[in-house]
């Protein structure tokens, strides 16, 4: 079924993208909307659509944060490129020996070599993700991180599929979750 | 001859004599966990002092823990190159292990089969090893052991990385698993290179009799994991299971064709390798172990009715160097350990009734 486009009935700007149906004494009135507009004649659009602007931002940083973790090593493709004078903070290890031998300093180095190490870890195992077993100490958090990823992937479903009830639904989880995570 | 082996060593090899699954072409079955303290440098790039911080912690740990307490514990700093070299051979210890640097510790289960290094590359390498084919077997015991120990330890692991590791091959799980496989049908049908580019892809790598950069001799080749991340445990010793299996599958066709085409000619390498080995003066390891790889497949045939598999693993093991300086109490310079190799060889093959 094909609709044709409309362009919004009260601003005329922007294309309708919502439509009103308002019954006064018996007559049906229709509107054409754009979603700014129809936010301001009803409290239901003006719900949706802040929860729209909600979505949008949560989708946006689920992208960032992957997209940041793919582009940002870009530097280690080239070896010959630009020296890192990164240390790590808690051993003093160089990121340089790192490039010569493939041994890293201590747990740590990790963390701070994190962006540059990211693209080596991909190209030996082919993910960067672990799978495996957790030590007990880790084993409520992690739980909780590997919970709050199926939720951000569900949420991304529930968008793409415009179940916006099930997606609210998932943000106020995620939202909870977080703030927990943030608090340990 | 085995009254001569100081008590502490006595039994490393013991594990050689439990015949396990499908022994005629897997030798042996191993595992291994890579396990570091968090915040301690790694022990590529520790300090004396570290290193002992990490010796130390571990030792006061295992004091308390209800298994690994009644392991033996073998300070490498202590011991002789010999002995080191001993336990090297015995696939107790790793080359790493074996140059023998201060504050490198293991602790040997009282049956050698299962052992934990401390201050390898990483702080902990918890291993073990048993014959035949029983991969999941040996992964479950050193899995409880990694239980036991590492939950009282802080260790250093990420959310996203899994066990972090001195070098980032071995992160995410720690685990490498890793089968010896006796494959005289595919190495004389001209079939390893096949082999290879055929379980390659699904992420395996092969190796040497002993690891990484060691050569290929005798047909024996190591089996294991490349990719340690990303994967369950139980998805990479099932993965393991699969490529040796199908592994297995062609090295049993490989020997029916030999047997039906050539019998001839197969006979004959068989029976040549127990002619030298029954005769010969001076054998040097490879050699040896290559002769040992013909007779092998012929226990396999039934032609040497009084040997059988664990005699001969025993054996591969009994004729490196180390073990024949200790057992033999040959000198240490290589001509008279061929002497004495041989001497050892010809003793065990003019055996009567080493044939049928």
């Amino acid at each position: 079924m094909y609709i044709k486009p409309v362009v919004c009935m009260k601003c005329s700007k922007t294309l309708a993208t919502v439509k009103i149906t308002k019954i006064i004494s018996g007559e049906v009135h229709e509107m054409h909307l754009c979603q700014d507009c129809a936010s301001l004649i009803s409290p239901y659009q003006k719900k949706m659509s802040n929860l729209q602007k909600d979505l949008n931002e949560i989708l946006a940083n689920l992208l960032k944060q992957e997209k940041g973790s793919v582009a940002a090593p870009a530097a280690t493709e080239d070896p010959k490129e630009e020296k890192i004078d990164l240390v790590c903070s808690n051993c003093g290890f160089p990121f340089e020996s790192y490039r010569k031998s493939f041994f890293l300093g201590c747990s740590d180095c990790y963390k701070v070599f994190h962006k540059y190490l990211m693209n080596d870890i991909r190209k030996i195992h082919g993910n960067v993700r672990h799978r495996g077993r957790v030590p007990q100490r880790f084993r409520k958090y992690v739980e909780l991180k590997r919970n709050l990823d199926t939720l951000k992937r569900d949420l991304q479903e529930a968008v793409r599929e415009e179940n916006f009830e099930r997606a609210a639904e998932l943000r106020d989880l995620i939202r909870s979750l977080d703030a927990g995570d943030s608090k340990e | 001859m085995r009254e001569d082996i100081p008590e502490k060593y006595r039994q490393s090899d013991d594990w050689l004599d439990e015949t396990g699954p499908d022994q005629h072409v897997v030798v042996s079955s191993r595992a291994r966990l890579a396990r570091n303290l968090s915040k301690i440098p790694f022990a590529t790039h520790a300090r004396k002092e570290e290193l002992e911080e990490v010796a130390k912690i571990v030792q006061k740990t295992i004091k308390n823990l209800p298994t690994i307490s009644l392991f033996n514990s073998i300070d490498l700093h202590e011991i002789s190159a010999l002995e080191r070299r001993y336990l090297k051979e015995s696939h107790i210890i790793s080359a790493e292990m074996e140059k023998g640097d201060i504050h490198r510790i293991v602790y040997v289960r009282p049956d050698y089969r299962i052992s934990i290094m401390v201050n390898e590359e990483d702080h902990l390498r918890i291993q073990g090893i048993v014959s035949g084919f029983r991969l999941s077997e040996v992964f479950q015991d050193i899995l409880n052991i990694d239980m036991e120990l590492m939950d009282t330890l802080p260790t250093a692991f990420s959310d996203q990385y899994g066990y972090l590791t001195a070098c980032p091959t071995n992160l995410g799980t720690g685990l490498r698993v890793s089968v010896m496989l006796h494959l005289p049908g595919l190495a004389l049908t001209r079939k390893i290179e096949d082999m290879v580019q055929m379980i390659q892809p699904s992420g395996v790598t092969v190796r040497g009799f002993y690891g990484e950069n060691s050569e290929y001799f005798g047909d024996f080749f190591q089996i294991s994991n490349e990719i340690s991340l990303g994967k369950t445990e139980e998805e990479i010793v099932n993965l393991l299971l699969s490529v040796i299996r199908s592994i297995i599958e062609r090295e049993e066709k490989a020997r029916e064709t030999l047997f039906l085409d050539r019998v001839a000619s197969i006979e004959d390498t068989i029976w040549r390798a127990y002619g030298l080995l029954s005769q010969a003066r001076l054998i040097d390891t490879q050699e040896a172990m290559k002769l040992l790889s013909r007779i092998r497949l012929g226990i396999d045939r039934g032609y040497f009715k009084t040997l059988d598999h664990a005699r001969l693993s025993r054996l591969m093991i009994g004729i490196q160097p180390a073990h024949l300086e200790y057992h033999e109490k040959c000198d240490p310079d290589s001509e008279a350990r061929d002497v004495s190799r041989a001497a050892l060889l010809r003793n065990i093959f003019t055996m009567p009734g080493s044939t049928n």
